[in-house]
């Protein structure tokens, strides 16, 4: 195989499944391959991207050369994919490499995401804000932070067991439910309800959902469906945690407000 | 109202930071979330919750689409987190709540609305995309 060839394969699956990994749509993972493809001057490539996997094939004089990529894990980040969008630019526009394409691209793929403990402290931050924006005050702020802290330190210790994402959605629902009522139990004041609600949100499916539109729309329709039914399991997934919480604390005899 | 407007922009500016978005957009996605949210907030009050979540979602995807254009990032990185302060946690949970209450009537009465409202954001975003397709892309 011609070694040009095998570097643009290379370049070309590691941007489509950096981007597929990350949350992107798979028809920009699709085009990403097309435009890097045409710009080094190989016109006649088909991609085929779905939500688990890539295919790119690029006929050269006759001949067929292939490759294909697999998608094991989806997280969501959105750096990571700008980036990419910035190297595939920069690659149609002829300012940068294969070579140095191909460097920025492994150092992006193991390049890590915010550390835990950030992560916990803005997510608690942003449930806090959550809460308050459906009319909580200081109380159900400082309550939703900590749920929301609990929340975010839980599903990352099991997301590095590379759990299923719905057992991560019930533990983050069931995390946030806990916090939330036994702390409105145990103080005698605050309203659960906005509390649950405000730790909920950062955890529901809000890119599975854009994404499926948005790849309904351009005709994904496998990709489409799949991240509709991902948006619909992560949803039903943290309903399900936070009404195990609730059910358990009725049958213990607990009374809701 | 102001104070729910700011507290959204802030709940959003802390979820687009858990999600690695770049610096550049960080902003930009905050302010759309905000619009959108007072223009929810506002529409609704008027013509009804799901013309609300209609109208707001239409802010939110049309201003990331144009921020896309302007700042040449993927849309995404400034829809997704515009859209989640609008995705229907409320009804979600108190569909759960019902259930949970064994109040099967309210639950499905709670769980329809919740599937209107996401197929009307489902609606808006699509339009919006839609319009957006017709216009070629400079890169």
């Amino acid at each position: 195989m011609d070694s040009e060839i095998e570097k643009l394969l290379n370049v070309v699956r590691l941007s489509a499944q950096i981007t597929l990994t990350n949350g992107g749509e798979t028809y920009r993972a699709e085009e990403i391959c097309k435009h890097i493809c045409s710009a080094v001057g190989y016109d006649n490539v088909e991609a085929l991207a779905i939500t688990t996997g890539i295919f790119i094939n690029i006929t050269d004089e006759g001949h067929d050369h292939t490759v294909i990529g697999r998608i094991k894990k989806r997280t969501i980040n959105l750096e990571k994919l700008e980036i990419v969008n910035n190297i595939s630019r920069d690659i149609s526009k002829g300012r940068l490499e294969l070579d140095d394409a191909l460097e920025k691209l492994e150092k992006i793929e193991v390049q890590g995401s915010l550390s835990v403990a950030k992560t916990a402290a803005i997510g608690g931050l942003s449930a806090g804000c959550f809460a308050a924006m459906f009319g909580g005050g200081p109380v159900e702020f400082v309550i939703a932070l900590l749920s929301g802290v609990a929340a975010q330190l839980a599903t990352a210790s099991f997301g590095k067991l590379d759990s299923y994402q719905f057992f991560i959605s019930i533990i983050g629902g069931m995390v946030t439910a806990l916090i939330a009522i036994s702390s409105t139990a145990l103080l005698g004041f605050g309203d659960y309800n906005l509390i649950i609600l405000g730790g909920i949100m950062p955890l529901l499916p809000g890119l599975a959902m854009t994404n499926a539109i948005r790849d309904t729309i351009r005709g994904d329709l496998i990709s489409g469906t799949a991240r509709g039914v991902e948006a619909v399991i992560v949803a039903a997934s943290v309903a399900a945690g936070v009404g195990i919480i609730i059910t358990c604390f009725i049958s213990l005899g607990g009374v809701l407000l | 109202m102001i104070k729910q407007t700011v507290f959204c922009f802030l709940a959003t500016l802390f979820f687009s930071i858990i999600m690695n978005s770049p610096k550049r957009a960080i902003l930009w996605s905050s302010l759309i979330a905000a619009a959108g949210y007072i223009i929810y907030l506002e529409s609704s009050a008027v013509y009804g919750e799901l013309f609300g979540y209609f109208l707001g979602t239409l802010i939110i995807a049309s201003f990331g689409e144009l921020c896309a254009r302007k700042i040449k990032m993927p849309a995404t990185i400034f829809i997704f987190p515009g859209i989640v302060p609008l995705v229907p946690g409320l009804g979600l949970y108190r569909m759960m709540l019902a259930f949970v209450q064994n109040d099967i009537g309210r639950a499905l009465e709670v769980g329809v609305s919740t599937i209107f409202i996401a197929g009307v954001m489902a609606i808006s975003m699509a339009v919006i995309n839609l319009i957006v397709l017709k216009i070629p892309v400079k890169r």
